[in-house]
């Protein structure tokens, strides 16, 4: 469903991002890793449309400048890592502004609004004011709003996750990466930057490890994450162990 | 507390509806309230329903009534171009008066009264508002936006510079000026309603119906861009596009409110703060909402302007800034405790 073909982003003459090629099928979820400053938000911009590159990013088989803006709005979501959102908004009324590129009665709406709500756990804030939620809270808002916004999607849908997990607490951590595994089964593709390995290793897929704009390693997580491999790219040695289920724990 | 927009908009136009009639009966001349409203009828439907003398009913009809619907149209420009200013800033503080747009106007404005020949003044005064009120605009917008929006202080700063430059200028331009229009000038320049002629009333009504078609188009796309520039094109809005169009629709308004009126400020700053306040910054309600209640507000403190010292008037722009200054004072402590100062 996305594929990138020698994406290329400059900014002042500085290479940010250079990446030969990448493919996310529907139903997959991809991990994007790398130390800070290696591009890993440079190239969900890129694929959002947030910055100008070369190189070709093809939704669906369809270049994304080919598009009309608001049917891409219905089949890719990107939730930020965190708002800007200052205006007294009710957080449901937030969640209703995921609708403005669809379809929807007023009736159908409601039900939407309640269901993605449910989704991201924050159906009990649906009243209060959104600037006076948490920041996990309000990330799980803005998460119900994108899949709002994808609800109507005619092909898979791809929803686009930047560190997902940073402001929320343990248990709601673990809610959202099941959550992306569920929208995956359902046939979304789901590309997330993360930070914690121990999610990447449990949570996804593939993932792909970026280092100075490129890609360093690509692959399934138990393979990509051996700890040379991490000691190479963030200058840490981990141990690690295996739970009784034999997955890989890091730490 | 959140009121339903109905509701809301039910109240606030009947109150205008009772402050419309209270203006048309109120001023210097005592005139009763029901013989007024009867000689408008008479004015609308061409009848002779009410018992006044010819010079009575040509205070109703020809000094009143004109300066009553200017209050109306320019009360409801100001107050629908702040609410636009704000969601288009993501700034609460937002407004053309205390950005500077109405001073870049008033430059246009006062450049035209003092160099156009005679005849083209009642046009060229608002064209020209306009074309310097968009240039401020642009130069503002310009210079305060950053990644996470605009910022607060360039915003107010550029608004103090550009405000004293407009004032030298216009000061400037008063030495060229005759002694008449000399007058008109320092009286327009407070903010007055008294000017009003056909063409300025024709043009604010042109422009409110304009501004109001084309602000409401576009309030679900305001409301997706209080989330953010990138949020709102990941909304499927072009957001280049609209931030263009709202600054021209902004800038026609803007112009021609001042070209009739000169600078009344505050209206566009506290009008969408009380409407907000009862229902909620979704733009949709936001607008409309605004637009009635800024009529409401311009339409009663020129009413106090007229009552408060008779048989002289103050001008309408020195009763909202006496009103809006220390609401915009209270405004900046809050946005100070919130720590976005």
């Amino acid at each position: 469903m996305l594929r990138i073909e020698n994406l290329v982003c400059h900014s002042d003459g500085k290479s940010l991002l250079d990446i030969e090629g990448l493919h996310v099928k529907g139903g997959e979820t991809l991990a994007v890793l790398g130390p800070n400053g290696a591009g890993k938000s440079t190239l969900l911009r890129a694929i959002s449309g947030d910055c100008g590159y070369d190189g070709e990013v093809l939704v669906h088989g369809r270049s994304r400048r080919n598009w009309r803006s608001n049917y891409l709005a219905r089949h890719l979501g990107v939730l930020p890592q965190s708002s800007v959102l200052t205006f007294p908004f009710l957080a449901h009324e937030v969640v209703s502004l995921g609708a403005i590129p669809l379809k929807l009665s007023q009736r159908g709406m409601r039900e939407e609004i309640r269901r993605v709500m449910k989704l991201c756990d924050c159906d009990h804030l649906s009243e209060r004011l959104f600037p006076s939620l948490s920041g996990g809270e309000k990330q799980r808002v803005q998460l119900a709003r994108v899949l709002l916004q994808l609800s109507q999607a005619e092909e898979s849908p791809l929803l686009l996750l930047d560190e997902p997990t940073s402001a929320q607490d343990l248990g709601h951590q673990h809610l959202m990466l099941r959550l992306t595994n569920q929208l995956a089964r359902e046939g979304y593709g789901v590309i997330s930057i993360l930070h914690d390995l121990n999610h990447t290793l449990h949570y996804c897929k593939r993932c792909i490890v970026l280092e100075n704009g490129r890609v360093r390693y690509q692959g399934r997580p138990d393979d990509v994450l051996a700890p040379e491999h991490i000691g190479e790219i963030w200058n840490y040695r981990p141990t690690f162990g295996w739970l009784q289920d034999d997955r890989l724990v890091l730490a | 507390m959140r009121f339903s927009g109905l509701r809301v908009g039910a109240v606030l136009l009947a109150a205008l509806a009772v402050s419309l009639m209270l203006s048309i009966a109120t001023g210097p001349l005592a005139l009763s309230g029901s013989q007024s409203l009867l000689a408008l009828v008479d004015h609308l439907f061409d009848l002779q329903l009410a018992q006044l003398q010819e010079y009575q009913r040509a205070v109703i009809v020809d000094m009143r009534l004109p300066r009553t619907l200017l209050a109306v149209l320019t009360g409801a420009l100001l107050a629908q171009c702040g609410a636009v200013m704000q969601g288009l800033f993501r700034n609460p503080l937002a407004d053309p008066g205390i950005i500077g747009v109405s001073s870049g106007a008033a430059v246009g404005a006062v450049l035209a009264i003092v160099a156009a020949p005679a005849a083209w003044v009642a046009w060229a005064t608002p064209v020209a508002a306009f074309s310097t009120g968009l240039l401020t605009t642009l130069a503002v917008y310009g210079l305060a936006r950053t990644a996470n929006g605009t910022s607060v202080t360039i915003l107010l700063l550029a608004g103090v510079a550009l405000a004293a430059f407009a004032g030298s200028a216009i000061g400037l331009m008063s030495y060229f000026a005759s002694d008449q229009d000399l007058r008109s000038l320092s009286l327009w320049q407070m903010g007055s309603l008294t000017a009003s002629s056909n063409t300025g009333l024709l043009l604010s009504l042109a422009a409110l119906l304009l501004t109001s078609l084309q602000f409401q188009r576009r309030a679900a796309a305001l409301n997706a861009l209080l989330l953010g520039e990138a949020e709102a094109r990941h909304l499927g809005i072009q957001v280049e596009r609209l931030k263009l169009e709202l600054i021209l629709l902004t800038a026609v308004a803007v112009g021609i409110a001042v070209a009739n009126t000169g600078v009344i400020g505050f209206v566009g700053l506290v009008v969408p703060h009380i409407v907000r306040m009862l229902v909620g910054p979704d733009h949709k309600r936001l607008l409309p909402l605004s637009a009635v209640c800024g009529a409401l507000m311009l339409l009663l403190a020129d009413t106090l302007a007229r009552v408060l010292v008779p048989p002289a008037e103050i001008p309408v722009g020195i009763i909202t800034a006496l009103i809006g200054a220390p609401f915009f004072l209270f405004l900046l402590v809050k946005q100070r405790r919130l720590g976005k100062l």
